[in-house]
């Protein structure tokens, strides 16, 4: 969750560039409404039925996270993926271990690199 | 008549005290450092310091069971060097994440989903072709 408020805490930045963060996790709806509401400028996506998770490739990380868990597995492997305005893919990210996360700046300057239209 | 003066003996040191102790000291390090890492300044980067702070420590420990051998400093020594080892196994190898082998490429369009938001609304690819740029961030969860 350190993550998510750090990048609500820099929300302003990401929407002066007309981008908006969507935080997606395997969990339930229920349980993310609380993750919603203590990030009200992020978009908290409840992926428990894995349609996004499976389409962008996650489930086969479940193995290395906690081997054994399969892909019932209950987490994701971190991972930020930057899209455009048409919803074209301009980069893909995810680091060489789970407890490295992008910091807002990084991502940030990624967004100017990668989509500087914004 | 004569006085008699009277001295306490000197404390003698048990050798390589001194050792164990920082030893032992560097170990916590590692672990103190880590959760103020993450917990007081938020930098989310791989603590490879821990390892390190308590192999060092492992070593200053059996430093100090060369110096005088006892139960207690064996104990530590076998504890300090049973966390360094956990520590390297987990930065080194569980926390290993594959290279991204999904299907979304760069320079192609986000392929088709669907999901759930939050509130319930349905959220597809299409939504995400309106003009706005998004940052999709996948995140463990609450734990």
């Amino acid at each position: 969750m350190i993550e998510l408020g750090q990048l609500e805490a820099k929300h302003s930045d990401f929407q002066k560039r007309n981008v908006r963060i969507l935080a997606i996790s395997l969990e339930d709806q229920d349980t993310v409404k609380p993750t919603q509401e203590s990030f009200p400028n992020l978009i908290v996506v409840a992926d428990a039925e894995r349609g996004l998770a499976n389409e962008q490739g996650l489930s086969e990380a479940l193995e290395v996270i906690h081997p054994g868990s399969g892909p019932d597995g209950d987490t994701a492997a971190p991972t930020t993926i930057l899209v455009d305005g048409s919803g074209t893919v301009r980069w893909v990210y995810r680091p060489d271990r789970f407890f490295r996360r992008l910091s807002p700046e990084e991502v940030l300057a990624a967004v100017d690199e990668h989509m500087p239209a914004g | 008549m004569t006085t008699a003066s009277v001295t306490s003996p000197a404390k003698i040191r048990p050798r390589g005290r001194g050792l164990f102790w920082a030893g032992i000291g560097l170990c916590l390090l590692g672990i103190a450092l880590t959760v103020v890492q993450y917990n007081l300044l938020g930098w989310l980067m791989v603590p490879w310091y821990s390892p390190i702070l308590a192999t060092l420590g492992a070593g200053l420990l059996l430093y100090a069971v060369v110096q005088r051998r006892s139960v207690s400093r064996i104990i530590g020594l076998c504890l300090v060097a049973a966390l360094a080892g956990f520590q390297w196994y987990m930065l080194g190898f569980m926390a290993k994440l594959p290279d991204y082998q999904g299907p979304a490429r760069v320079g192609q369009k986000l392929p088709p989903f669907q999901t759930t938001l939050a509130d319930g609304r349905q959220l597809t690819e299409r939504e995400l072709q309106d003009g706005t740029a998004s940052v999709l961030v996948f995140y463990r969860g609450r734990w």
